[in-house]
């Protein structure tokens, strides 16, 4: 334990709770109207020995306090004084000064996309507290008993924005070593360190002994010193009460002796008593209790290195130290279908690529949504507050433009990579500040204002440049990957031993990460997969440690395995043992290389059998009865031959789809059946879609309609369903999702110019969103009729609302979609 | 006048293990308004891929604060919040209250929304199981509590939940404060909707004589109109 320590405080709620806070009752509006109470608690707490005491502030967040009668200003005002007051009154009689800290709780509701808070509302509500904090001098700030890591890293960035106090961070943990919404404990540390946190830590929810081992894993992920605040051990089950004395608790608490400790104190169920006996009863050599202000952060630190280290998102940690795969599927460059995508604000598509690379092995997904004619920045943010809450790998975030990085950066809830920097000075002075602000590590390209050098020593040159400048810049060197430039070996050929080369330099004599896209080098030959296996492994024997590949192409993939059992990597072949068994090994050649279907893995299972099946008397609608995806693709690729695409999709399609339709109105099938039966139709219009835009006359589209679930609300099942039958039936579908603000609906009417708006919500506590919706549509875009479904919804309610239609289910809405189109 | 001494906080039931198994086919297909359709095989594995995947994602938590009424039979004042006619009939003639929240927690809610970028089917019974897994959590920890009372010589109502007859759905953000419900990591949103998804709040009555079996109807429940069972030809079961 280091030789400073300072004693916190204890509990609040309870000790409020004994002078009188009803339950249920927020704490600052109690302590607003009883400052005195307030007070003696923290004197109480200041006698026992607490050092600093957290003001009673911890849900003073304007979105907590909605409703209370009170605002932020005024809580954090009146709270902070009441604790200053305590501070000044206890040093008259001590002469100890005990400092006040700012105490900020979680916002209360999970953020997007599990709950409906966005990044950027939290971030006002912690932004208008931390000021209200900084004005009323308190010394530092104290991020607590947070769970969700976005929902911190907005409080830090509030904290850091709006104030020159320190902050300290300490989150909640289960004894699994992650939160309720599964941040992992060195996910915290990471992400807390590259904020420039000043302290982290573990307070609440299990006593001393339970934190021990997860105060240990945390130590050696960050060499910021950790706070520890636990309860007073576990509840009781029986009675509810916390189960530990002040003696045993302090008793426990000496067991932390080994970790860097800057602070610790009590949670729930600690009173003064704790505290006292934390104070004084510790038996630790050199530990005396310090006046705040010295600032033993730096003391602590100094001469620490983590001894874990590697990027994250919240619930998945990527340690560097090994072979690690960079995903290089998410990215429009010469994929037509990604760049519609992107331009159309389909991201559903995205997410399933990324997905499909998760699936397939990679430890890091690249994010790049450069598209001509798209913007670019609101589209990174978009992407990356989609990816994840969809795919747990962290992300590297691919841009040339700082500005759109920096977006990325803010929102994203883990410490990602960067894709990239060169040696360009311009782009260094721009990258620099951004990505020490978010606390990134970065991706370097050895190249300059000049290109690309032509041998290796210029390379590495560069590499040596952005080193230093990167590291001057306060990044540790380890945070760092020099990408030393996969040139073409057809086109030149003496390029590729140049790359190798600068790649053995830079791992051998630099020290640094080395990262590398790999495909390029073949290009222009034939049967690529060859050069790109053989050159991957020569790279990674020459120090590549992360290889930026297609994740989907198995060889490469099985490449990485065996050279992390020929490097000993992979301990006892494990890993590689799994990755093989059971796998048929055949003679013949591999899936072809590089093949650039664009298409996400289609969903295993027996509906999606080999196409050869098709045959043998199967009419197309029977195809789509049964819900067979390639065999309805198959059968209107032959009805093709003979019958025009208007004809395939009105005489063959269509009908089967009114069929299958029918025998949903009849329960002969169900909903899951009837869903299969589009799926199968949407294969066969896919293909037809494709056809003619490659023919470029015209399309297919029935017309244009908004979908999306209204404001407050978040089921999207019922929604997502309607969207799915819609689209089979030829409809452009413009989806915006769930929690969606009638400004954003009308915008997207307007962009799109749709015919036809379709609303759903499932909670009677959102159809007045609903009803506001639906008067934003009329007002601003006449003609545009509504739509409206879902579970609380009667005809007679969508009437009173407004709502043009009102649709029982899916098929109901296809019905509805005919009219307005027909017209 | 407050009842501190009153509520008791318990969690003595071991939910944390209670998992999907095939015995609960049945009842995830219900949701979907499944009324005796032919399964084919590979609707069936994809609702075994689903009882898996919510197995896996699910974290049961559960969090309860007992209420012991006063002499006279009235409520704490805790409880006051708690309106409406059908509330107190359904407690009438008890002497302790039982507020509880479950849920399943944020695995199960970020798993289905995988299923919904990947596959609407596969959400549709993954939405379906969850919602299944998480009364199956509530009727064990209340099968508990029911075990116990009948040792005691008690009786238990059945479990009771805001939105239920005219006990307004608005009383969840009050109700989850009460329970704090954030030691299981369940929030609140202002429009009253429970995140994680998959989560339950309820009252149950536990009195010192035998209750009158009080039936629910669906004539009284204010789903009534827009009851998804009853769309489908089925009821919820209660």
């Amino acid at each position: 334990m280091s030789e400073k320590i300072i004693i916190l405080d204890g509990g609040m709620g309870t000790m409020l709770q004994a002078e009188g806070l009803a339950p249920g009752e927020h704490p600052e509006v109690f302590g607003f109207h009883h400052p005195d109470v307030v007070k003696n608690i923290h004197r109480k707490y200041i006698d026992a020995g607490s050092s600093v005491i957290y003001a009673n502030t911890f849900g003073a967040n304007p979105r907590k306090l909605a409703g209370q009668g009170i605002d932020t200003d005024t809580a954090v005002r009146s709270a902070v004084r009441t604790a200053k007051e305590a501070a000044r009154e206890e040093q008259e009689v001590c002469g100890r000064r005990a400092a006040v800290a700012l105490d900020v709780g979680p916002i209360g509701e999970l953020l997007a996309p599990l709950g409906t808070v966005s990044f950027e509302e939290a971030y006002e509500a912690y932004a208008r507290q931390m000021k209200a904090g900084s004005r009323a001098g308190a010394d530092l700030v104290v991020i607590e008993t947070f769970t969700d890591l976005l929902d911190a890293k907005a409080a830090v960035l509030a904290a850091k924005e709006n104030t020159d106090l320190p902050v300290w961070v300490t989150m909640t943990f289960e004894e699994s070593g992650r939160t309720f919404t599964g941040t992992k404990l060195g996910a915290f540390a990471m992400t807390m360190e590259g904020l420039g946190a000043d302290a982290v830590g573990i307070n609440c929810s299990l006593g001393p002994a339970e934190i021990l081992p997860l105060a240990e894993e945390l130590a050696q992920w960050t060499n910021l010193p950790l706070i520890i605040k636990p309860n007073a051990g576990l509840p009781d089950p029986e009675t509810g009460k916390y189960r530990l004395d002040a003696a045993h608790f302090a008793q426990q608490m000496q067991k932390f002796e080994s970790l860097p400790l800057i602070a610790m104190g009590g949670c729930c169920g600690t009173d003064p008593e704790y505290i006292r006996n934390l104070a004084h009863n510790l038996d630790i050599d050199g530990i005396r209790r310090v006046a705040f202000g010295e600032n033993p952060t730096e003391e602590i630190n100094r001469g620490r290195r983590p001894a874990r280290r590697g990027i994250c998102s919240s619930t998945n940690i990527c340690e560097f130290g090994g072979v690690r795969v960079i995903g290089e599927r998410v990215n429009p460059t010469g994929k037509k279908k990604f760049q519609q995508a992107l331009l159309d604000h389909n991201i559903d598509y995205i997410c399933q690529i990324a997905l499909a690379e998760e699936e397939a092995g990679a430890d890091i997904l690249d994010v790049n949504v450069g598209v001509p004619g798209g913007d670019e920045k609101a589209l990174m943010v978009e992407v990356v507050k989609a990816l994840q809450g969809v795919v747990s790998l962290p992300l590297q975030i691919d841009s040339g433009d700082a500005d759109v990085v920096a977006a990325a950066l803010r929102v994203y809830a883990g410490r990602p990579l960067v894709n990239s920097v060169s040696a360009d000075d311009a782009r260094l002075d721009a990258f620099l500040p951004v990505l020490k602000k978010y606390g990134a590590a970065v991706v370097g390209l050895c190249l300059n204002e000049d290109g690309i050098p032509q041998n290796a020593q210029g390379r590495v040159d560069n590499a040596k440049y952005i080193c230093q400048r990167v590291t001057q810049a306060g990044i540790p060197k380890e945070d760092i990957l020099i990408d030393c430039l996969t040139l073409t070996v057809s086109a030149q050929q003496d390029q590729a031993k140049a790359t190798l080369d600068a790649l053995q330099t830079v791992h051998e004599k630099l020290g640094l990460h080395a990262c590398l896209g790999v495909s390029n080098i073949s290009f222009g030959l034939p049967a690529r997969s060859h050069i790109n296996e053989n050159f991957l492994v020569q790279a990674m024997r020459c120090g590549l440690d992360f290889p930026i590949i297609n994740p989907n192409i198995l060889p490469l993939m099985d490449a990485v395995a065996s050279y992390k059992v020929l490097s000993g990597e992979d301990r006892n072949c494990e890993a590689y043992i799994a990755r093989f068994a059971g796998r048929q090994e055949t003679a013949g050649a591999k899936p072809a290389n590089g093949t650039d279907s664009g298409a996400p893995a289609a969903p295993s299972g027996p509906a999606a059998v080999s196409a050869s099946s098709a045959s043998g008397g199967l009419s197309i609608e029977d195809a789509v009865v049964k819900g067979l995806k390639s065999e309805t693709r198959t059968l209107a690729e032959k009805l093709l031959e003979t019958h025009t695409e208007e004809e395939v999709i009105n005489g063959y399609l269509i009908p089967a789809l009114d069929k299958v339709g029918d025998l949903y109105e009849k329960q002969v099938i169900f909903l899951p059946q009837l869903i299969s039966s589009a799926n199968a139709a949407t294969a066969a219009f896919d293909m037809i879609k494709e056809r003619i835009a490659g023919k470029g006359t015209g399309s297919v589209s029935g017309g244009t309609i908004v979908i999306c679930t209204v404001k407050g609300d978040i089921h999207d099942i019922g929604k997502n369903i309607v969207k799915v039958i819609l689209e089979n039936y030829g409809f452009k579908m413009v989806d915006l999702g769930r929690d969606v603000p009638k400004e954003r609906v009308v915008q997207a009417v307007k962009d799109s110019g749709a015919g036809l708006v379709g609303l759903s919500a499932l909670m009677t506590t959102t159809l007045p969103a609903m009803e506001d919706t639906i008067r934003a549509v009329h007002a601003e875009c006449p003609g545009v009729p509504v739509f409206v479904g879902g579970a609380v919804l009667t005809p007679e309610y969508a009437r009173k609302m407004g709502a043009d239609f009102y649709t029982a289910d899916a098929r109901a809405s296809v019905e509805v979609a005919k009219k307005v189109f027909r017209q | 006048m407050r009842d501190a001494v009153s509520a008791v906080r318990i969690t003595e039931e071991d939910i944390s293990s209670v998992r999907l198994t095939q015995a609960d086919r049945s009842e995830i297909l219900r949701y979907i308004g499944y009324s005796g359709q032919k399964i084919d095989e590979n609707l069936a594995q994809r609702i075994a891929d689903a009882i898996a995947k919510t197995n896996r994602a699910a974290d049961p938590k559960l969090t309860a604060v007992l209420y012991t009424c006063r002499e006279d039979g009235s409520w704490p004042e805790a409880l006051t919040f708690l309106t409406g006619d059908d509330i107190h009939r359904h407690l009438a003639g008890c002497s302790r209250i039982l507020l509880m929240g479950a849920t399943l927690g944020a695995g199960v809610d970020r798993a289905i929304h995988i299923e919904e970028v990947r596959d609407a089917i596969s959400a549709l019974i993954m939405d379906s199981a969850g919602s299944t897994l998480i009364e199956a959590v509530c009727d064990s920890f209340e099968a508990g509590l029911r075990r116990r009372a009948a040792k005691e010589g008690k009786y238990l109502t059945t479990r009771f939940s805001p939105g239920y007859g005219d006990l307004p759905l608005a009383v969840q953000n009050r109700f989850g404060e009460l329970i704090e419900a954030r030691r299981i990591g369940l929030t609140i949103t202002p429009e009253h909707i429970m995140i994680p998804r998959k989560s339950v709040t309820a009252i149950i009555g536990i009195a010192d004589h035998p209750l009158r079996a009080r039936k629910r109807t669906c004539a009284d429940c204010n789903m009534h109109d827009s009851c998804r069972f009853r769309k489908n030809g089925v009821v919820c079961g209660e």
